[in-house]
C-alpha cells in the first residue's frame, strides 16, 4: 500500500519536475557550473603536480652541479677559479647556494574539490638555514586581487549554489498546491497531506542527490583518476555533502509547514541562506578576532630585530670585531674577500640566527596558539552555520585545512632545524674554513614529503551525527506543524 | 454619454469584439448580458482605457478613449467583480489614497460621509482591509467611485458572491447614482438583477450585440428565453 | 500625486512585518560593519605607524658595524593602512604590508594577513564596503521584488490604473518610496562614516580626505539607485513576486559571487602566472650567467676590476684608493636590479592583464564594477599597492647607494652614519589619481546606469492590466 503511494508520488514528482522548464534549465546550468568547477579544480591540481615535478628536476640539477663543482675543486688541489662567495667547499656558501632543499606538501587528489587554504599557504618551501620560512617565504606567485575575489571550486558550488538550487526546487512544495487550488483535491484524498508532502520532499532529495553523485563521480574519475575512491576521505566527503543537501531540504520542509505563500517561503529561505552562510560566519569572525586577536607577524619581526640589536651591543660586537679585525681576515682592506671573511660571515649568520630563532619562538608560539584557539572556537560554533561546518569539514577531508598546512609548516620547521644541525658544525670549523666535501653533498638532509590528508584531529563523527540529529528534529517539527495545519 | 462606434477588438486571430455599436445616455443603467467570453469585459476594458481597440472608437462625453487618456479617466469609475484593495491599509486609508490619486482633497469627515453613503459601517472604516468581507470591500469600491464624482460607472459582475441583502443595498446605491445623472455600464450574468436594476439591457454573443432592449418592454421570462436562445447558438 | 503614491507605498512597506525585520537586520548589520571597519582601521593603522617608527629606530641605533652588515640589518617599509580602510579594506589583507629595505635584494611585500587567518576569512570581512557590495543589493532586491507585482497579485492594479495617476507617476511613486528607504540608510552610513573619519584625523588630513569620501558616497548613492531601479523594473516586468524574486536573487548571486570567481579562474588560464620556482630559476640564471652576451658574473667582475684599476691608474687591487667590495656591490645592485625589475614587471603586467579580464566581466555584473570602484577610491586596490612597492623599492636603492658610498671609504659605520639614512614614509596619491584608476569601472557603471534607465522606460510601457 505504502509502496504504491510512493510509486504514484515518485512518478508525479518526475513529471512535475521535468515539465517545469525553469527548473530544468536551472538545473542544467548548475550542472554545467558544477562540472566547470571540477575541471578548474583538477587543472589546479595538475598545475601543482607539474610544479612539483619541476622542483624534483631543479633539485637533481642543483645536487649534480654541486657535486661536479666539488669534484672539480678536489681534483684541482682545492683551487676554486671563480668568486669566493660561490666556492662550494665553504659550508656557508653551499648552505646559501646549492644546498637548500625543497620541502613539499604532496597534493592530495581530492584537493581538486576544494582549494581551502592552498591558495594562501605555500605547498613548498625552499628551506634555508638562515631564513625562518614564515618570515621570508614567498608563497606561490598569486595575484592578490584574484585571491581576494575567491576561488571557484566544487566546495563553493556545493556550499553556496546548491542550497539556493534546493530552495528553488522545494520552496513551494506545499504552498503551490494551495495557490493552484489543488490543495482541496489533495485534502479530499484519503492520504495524510503531511505525509504526502514529506514523501515528496524525500523523493526530491533522493532524486537530487543521486543525480548529483552520478555526475560528479565519473567526471572526477576522468580528471584525477580513481584512486581517491578507496580513501575514507571520499566516503566521508560523500556523506557530508549528502547531509548538507538533506539539511536544506529539511529546512525547506519546515518553512513550507508554516503554510505561508510561496513568495514568503522563498524570502524566508533566502534569508536563512544569507544569515547562516554569510552573516553568521562574519559575526563569528568579528567576535573571534576580538576574543583571540591574531598578532601580526610584524611584532615577531620587531622582537627579532630587538634581540639582534641587543646581541650586537656586546657579544655580537666582540664576535664581529674578532672576525673582521683579526689579521687573518685582513678585512681592514675591504677590497678582497678572504676565506676567513666567508667563514666569519658564516659564523655571524649562524650566531645571529640562533638569537633570532630564540627571540621569535615565543611570538611564534603565540601566533599559532591564537589561530588554534580561533580554530577550536570555530569547531564549537559550527552548529550555527552549516556553510561554515561544510567548509571546515571539506577542507579537512581534502587536505587543505589550516591545521594541515600548519602541520606541514611545523614539519618544515623541524626539517630546517635538522638542516641547521647539519651545516652549523661545518660552518664553525675554524681551522680549515673549507670543510664541505663530496660526501657531505650526499648527506644533506632531505624532507620527507607527505600529503597531510589525515583528518583524525577533527571529530567528524560527532559533527556528522549532531547535524543528522538537527535534521531529524527539523523534519519532525515540520511534520508536526504540517499535521496541525492540514487538519 | 457613452458611445461605441464600430468597436472591434482582436486578440491574435480571435475576435473578442466585433463591430460593436452602442450608446448609453446620461442616467442610463445599461446591463450587458452574455456568457463567458461574449465580449462584456473587453468592452469595459476598452472604455476604461486598459486596452486599445483594434478599430472603431469608444467615446465618453464626446472624448475618444485611448490607453492612458486622462481626459476620459477623470470621468469614469470602475468596480470590478472582486474589489481588491491594499490589505495592510485601512478602508479609510485606501479611500484617501484613491481619492487623492483622482485629484481630490477631501477632509476626513467628507470621506467618512462617502463611506457611509456607500453603506460601510462607521466602526469598520478604520480597520485593515485584510479583515474585510467581500461585501465590505465592494462598499469601499463604491466609495472610491463616489469620491471621483464620476459621470460614468463601469461595473463588472459587481454582485456575484454577495448575499441578497448586500446585493439589494448595492442596487439601491446604483439607482441613486443614476438619479443624479451617472451613466452605468454593468456586465452581469444575473438576469433578474439586469431586469430590475437596468433601464436598458443588451445581450452579447461572440463579440457582437445581439439584442438591445428596454427593460420595461421585456418580461423576465422573455428575457430568459432570448438569452438562452442566443447562448444556444453555435454551441 | 507622487507624494501620495510614495506615502501609500511606505505605509504598505512599514506594515509588512518582513520588511520591518529586514530593516532591523540591515541596520544592526550596518552598525556592526561600521564598528568592525573602524576597529580594523584603528588597530592596523596604529600598529603600522608605530612599527615604522620602531623599525627605523632599531636601524639607526644598531651601533658600530661593518656598513654592509649593518645595511643587511636594514629596516622595513610598512604600507600604512589606507586612510579610508574603515569603509573598505579592499585587498589590503591579501597583498601584505611589509617591505624589507635590504641591500642587493629586490624587495617583495610580505606578511599577507590572509595567511594567518582561519577559514572564516573566505566568508568575507564585514565592513561598510562589504555591506554595500554584497548585502545591500540583495536587501534592495528583497524590498523591490514585489513592489509592482503585488498590485497584480492583489488585483489592485485595475483600480490603480483607472485612477488619474499616469504610469510614470505610479512608477516614480514606487521607485521613490523604495529609494527613500535605501537612501536614508546611505545617509546614516555617510554620516557615521564622516564622524569616525573626523575623529581619527586632524583637520588637515580630514580636509584632504573629503573629496575621496564625497566621490565614494556619490558612487554608493548612484549604485543603490541603479540597483533599486533594476529591482523595481523587474518586479513590473514579471508581474509575479516569486518569479522576480528568483530572477533578482539569481542575478545577485551570479553577479556577486559566480561571475567574478569564474572570470578569475578563466583569467588564470588565459594569462597563466609564472610559478615562483620558475621565477627563481629564471632570475638566478639571468643574474649568474648574464642576459644576452653579458657573460658570467665572474667575467663581469673581472672586467669591473680592470676598469676600476684603470680609472685609478693602479696595477694591483691592494693599491686602490677606494675599497673594491662596495664597488662590486653597487655594480651588481644595478645589473641585478635590471633583471629583477624586468621579472617583477612581467609578473605585474600579467597580473594586470588578469585583473582587466576580470573587470571586463563587470559588463555583466554591476556589483563587481562597484567593488572595483570602491577599492580604487579608498586606495585599497592593486594600483595603490604597486605604487607603494615602487616607492619602497626606490627608497631601498637610495639606501643602498648611501651605504655603498660610505663603505668605499669606511669599514665601520656608527649610529651617526645610520642616522643619515632617511626614514621611509608613504602616502597614497589623491583623488585625481584614484579617479583615473577607476575610469574603467566608472565607465562600466555608467553603462549599467543607462541600462537601468532603459529598463525603467521599457518596463513602464508594460504597465497594463
Amino acid at each position: 500500500m505504502k509502496l504504491s503511494v510512493f510509486n504514484i508520488l515518485f512518478n508525479h514528482e518526475i513529471k512535475i519536475l521535468s515539465r517545469n522548464k525553469v527548473l530544468v534549465s536551472l538545473f542544467s546550468l548548475i550542472i554545467l557550473i558544477l562540472i566547470s568547477s571540477l575541471w578548474i579544480g583538477s587543472s589546479m591540481l595538475q598545475k601543482q603536480q607539474e610544479t612539483i615535478g619541476k622542483i624534483t628536476q631543479t633539485e637533481t640539477a642543483m645536487t649534480d652541479s654541486l657535486k661536479t663543482r666539488i669534484k672539480r675543486i678536489e681534483a684541482n688541489q682545492m683551487v676554486y677559479p671563480g668568486f669566493i662567495w660561490d666556492d662550494p667547499t665553504f659550508a656557508y656558501n653551499t648552505a646559501r647556494n646549492e644546498g637548500p632543499k625543497y620541502a613539499v606538501k604532496k597534493p592530495f587528489a581530492l584537493q581538486a574539490l576544494n582549494v581551502g587554504q592552498s591558495d594562501v599557504q605555500p605547498f613548498y618551501y625552499k628551506v634555508y638555514i638562515n631564513k625562518k620560512q614564515y618570515l621570508t617565504y614567498e608563497s606561490e606567485i598569486e595575484n592578490s586581487f584574484l585571491q581576494f575575489i575567491g576561488n571557484f571550486d566544487f566546495a563553493f558550488v556545493v556550499i553556496y549554489l546548491f542550497p539556493l538550487l534546493i530552495i528553488v526546487f522545494s520552496y513551494n512544495v506545499l504552498s503551490s498546491e494551495k495557490e493552484q487550488g489543488t490543495w482541496v483535491l489533495l485534502k479530499t484524498s484519503n492520504h495524510s497531506i503531511a505525509r504526502m508532502i514529506l514523501w515528496r520532499i524525500v523523493i526530491r532529495y533522493i532524486l537530487f542527490t543521486v543525480f548529483f553523485w552520478l555526475i560528479v563521480t565519473p567526471f572526477l574519475i576522468s580528471q584525477i583518476g580513481g584512486s581517491f575512491l578507496i580513501t575514507t576521505n571520499w566516503a566521508w566527503l560523500m556523506a557530508f555533502v549528502s547531509l548538507y543537501f538533506a539539511f536544506w531540504f529539511a529546512i525547506s520542509f519546515l518553512v513550507n509547514s508554516f503554510s505561508m505563500s510561496s513568495n514568503v517561503n522563498a524570502m524566508v529561505l533566502i534569508f536563512i541562506w544569507l544569515f547562516t552562510g554569510i552573516i553568521v560566519p562574519n559575526l563569528l569572525q568579528v567576535g573571534l578576532s576580538k576574543t583571540y586577536p591574531i598578532p601580526s607577524r610584524i611584532d615577531m619581526l620587531t622582537e627579532e630585530r630587538n634581540a639582534i640589536n641587543k646581541y650586537f651591543e656586546k657579544d655580537g660586537q666582540e664576535l664581529t670585531k674578532d672576525v673582521f679585525s683579526s689579521p687573518r681576515a685582513m678585512i681592514r682592506q675591504a677590497s678582497i674577500v678572504t676565506p676567513e671573511m666567508v667563514y666569519g660571515y658564516g659564523v655571524i649568520v649562524y650566531k645571529s640566527q640562533e638569537i633570532k630563532d630564540a627571540a621569535t619562538a615565543v611570538a611564534e608560539g603565540k601566533l599559532y596558539t591564537q589561530i588554534q584557539k580561533q580554530q577550536d572556537a570555530i569547531s564549537r560554533f559550527q552548529l550555527l552555520s552549516p556553510a561554515l561546518m561544510m567548509q571546515e569539514e571539506l577542507s579537512a577531508l581534502t587536505g587543505t585545512h589550516w591545521h594541515q598546512f600548519n602541520q606541514f609548516s611545523l614539519d618544515v620547521d623541524k626539517f630546517r632545524k635538522e638542516t641547521q644541525q647539519f651545516y652549523y658544525p661545518k660552518m664553525a670549523h675554524e681551522n680549515t674554513c673549507r670543510t664541505f666535501s663530496l660526501d657531505d653533498a650526499d648527506a644533506i638532509p632531505q624532507f620527507k614529503s607527505k600529503d597531510y590528508r589525515d583528518f583524525s584531529w577533527t571529530n567528524l563523527r560527532q559533527t556528522f551525527f549532531t547535524y543528522l540529529g538537527i535534521i531529524a528534529i527539523v523534519v519532525f517539527a515540520g511534520y508536526r506543524r504540517m499535521l496541525d495545519s492540514t487538519k | 454619454m457613452l458611445k461605441a462606434e464600430n468597436l472591434t477588438k482582436q486578440f491574435g486571430t480571435h475576435t473578442a469584439l466585433d463591430n460593436l455599436n452602442l450608446e448609453i445616455k446620461k442616467g442610463d443603467i445599461y446591463c450587458l448580458l452574455g456568457s463567458n467570453g461574449a465580449g462584456k469585459s473587453t468592452t469595459i476594458n476598452i472604455f476604461l482605457g486598459f486596452i486599445p481597440a483594434s478599430s472603431g472608437r469608444a467615446l465618453i462625453d464626446g472624448n475618444e478613449v485611448t490607453v492612458n487618456n486622462h481626459a476620459t479617466r477623470d470621468l469614469v469609475a470602475y468596480i470590478p467583480e472582486v474589489v481588491n484593495l491594499y490589505g495592510t491599509l485601512t478602508g479609510m486609508e485606501n479611500l484617501e489614497f484613491f481619492s487623492g490619486l483622482s485629484g481630490y482633497n477631501y477632509s476626513k469627515t467628507e470621506l467618512i460621509q462617502f463611506m457611509e453613503t456607500a453603506g460601510l459601517q462607521r466602526s469598520a472604516i478604520d480597520k485593515r482591509v485584510s479583515s474585510y468581507s467581500k461585501g465590505m470591500r465592494q462598499k469601499v469600491g463604491i466609495a472610491v467611485a463616489l469620491v471621483k464624482k464620476a459621470k460614468a460607472l463601469f461595473l463588472d459582475e459587481p454582485t456575484s458572491g454577495l448575499d441578497p441583502h448586500a446585493s439589494n443595498e448595492f442596487s439601491q446605491i446604483i439607482t441613486h447614482l443614476s438619479e443624479q445623472g451617472v451613466s452605468t455600464l454593468m456586465a452581469t450574468h444575473d438576469l433578474l438583477m439586469a431586469k430590475n436594476l437596468g433601464n436598458r439591457i443588451g445581450i452579447m454573443h461572440q463579440g457582437s450585440l445581439k439584442h438591445d432592449l428596454l427593460s420595461q418592454e421585456v418580461s423576465h421570462t422573455d428575457l430568459t428565453r432570448l438569452y438562452i436562445d442566443i447562448v444556444k447558438q453555435n454551441v | 500625486m507622487i507624494r501620495l503614491l510614495i506615502e501609500k507605498e511606505l505605509k504598505e512597506l512599514f506594515r509588512t512585518s518582513k520588511v520591518i525585520w529586514m530593516l532591523g537586520a540591515i541596520l544592526s548589520l550596518m552598525f556592526l560593519a561600521l564598528y568592525n571597519g573602524y576597529a580594523y582601521y584603528v588597530s592596523h593603522s596604529s600598529l603600522l605607524r608605530e612599527s615604522q617608527e620602531v623599525t627605523y629606530k632599531q636601524f639607526i641605533s644598531q651601533g658600530d658595524k661593518n656598513p654592509h652588515l649593518g645595511a643587511h640589518f636594514g629596516f622595513y617599509a610598512y604600507k600604512p593602512t589606507a586612510d579610508m580602510a574603515m569603509v573598505d579594506n579592499g585587498i589590503e589583507d591579501y597583498t601584505g604590508n611589509s617591505f624589507y629595505l635590504e641591500p642587493h635584494k629586490r624587495g617583495v611585500v610580505k606578511f599577507k594577513e590572509i595567511s594567518d587567518a582561519t577559514g572564516l576569512r573566505s566568508f568575507g570581512f564585514l565592513n561598510i564596503g562589504y555591506l554595500a557590495q554584497f548585502i545591500l543589493p540583495l536587501f534592495i532586491f528583497l524590498i523591490t521584488h514585489n513592489i509592482f507585482s503585488k498590485e497584480w497579485e492583489n488585483g489592485t492594479i485595475k483600480l490603480l490604473l483607472s485612477s488619474k495617476a499616469t504610469t510614470h507617476q505610479i512608477f516614480a511613486g514606487k521607485l521613490f518610496a523604495c529609494l527613500l528607504l535605501v537612501l536614508s540608510m546611505i545617509v546614516v552610513i555617510a554620516l557615521a562614516f564622516m564622524v569616525l573619519l573626523w575623529k581619527e584625523n586632524d583637520q588637515g588630513s580630514f580636509a584632504r580626505l573629503l573629496p575621496a569620501c564625497g566621490f565614494y558616497i556619490l558612487g554608493l548613492t548612484l549604485f543603490s539607485i541603479m540597483i533599486t531601479a533594476i529591482g523595481t523594473s523587474v518586479s513590473l516586468l514579471t508581474k509575479s513576486s516569486t518569479l522576480s524574486l528568483i530572477l533578482l536573487s539569481g542575478f545577485w548571486l551570479v553577479g556577486v559571487f559566480l561571475l567574478p570567481r569564474l572570470a578569475g579562474e578563466v583569467s588564470k588560464n588565459v594569462y597563466p602566472s609564472i610559478t615562483s620556482l620558475e621565477f627563481e630559476n629564471k632570475t638566478f640564471d639571468e643574474k649568474q650567467y648574464g642576459v644576452g652576451n653579458e657573460g658570467h658574473k665572474d667575467i663581469r667582475r673581472e672586467k669591473l676590476l680592470k676598469e676600476t684599476m684603470a680609472k685609478y691608474n693602479v696595477k694591483k687591487i691592494e693599491d686602490l684608493p677606494v675599497y673594491f667590495i662596495p664597488i662590486t656591490i653597487e655594480f651588481f645592485e644595478e645589473s641585478d636590479g635590471v633583471v629583477m625589475d624586468r621579472a617583477y614587471q612581467a609578473v605585474d603586467e600579467n597580473e594586470s592583464l588578469q585583473d582587466h579580464f576580470v573587470l571586463a566581466s563587470a559588463w555583466l555584473s554591476p556589483f563587481l564594477a562597484f567593488r572595483d570602484f570602491s577599492m580604487r577610491i579608498t586606495a585599497t586596490d592593486m594600483s595603490t599597492h604597486n605604487d607603494f612597492t615602487r616607492k619602497a623599492e626606490n627608497h631601498r636603492r637610495k639606501i643602498g647607494e648611501i651605504v655603498d658610498d660610505f663603505y668605499q671609504k669606511n669599514t665601520v659605520a656608527g649610529n651617526d652614519f645610520w642616522k643619515t639614512v632617511p626614514q621611509f614614509s608613504y602616502q597614497a596619491p589623491g583623488i585625481g589619481w584614484r579617479l583615473g584608476n577607476a575610469t574603467h569601472s566608472i565607465l562600466i557603471l555608467t553603462g549599467w546606469m543607462l541600462f537601468s534607465i532603459g529598463l525603467m522606460v521599457f518596463s513602464s510601457r508594460k504597465m497594463t492590466v
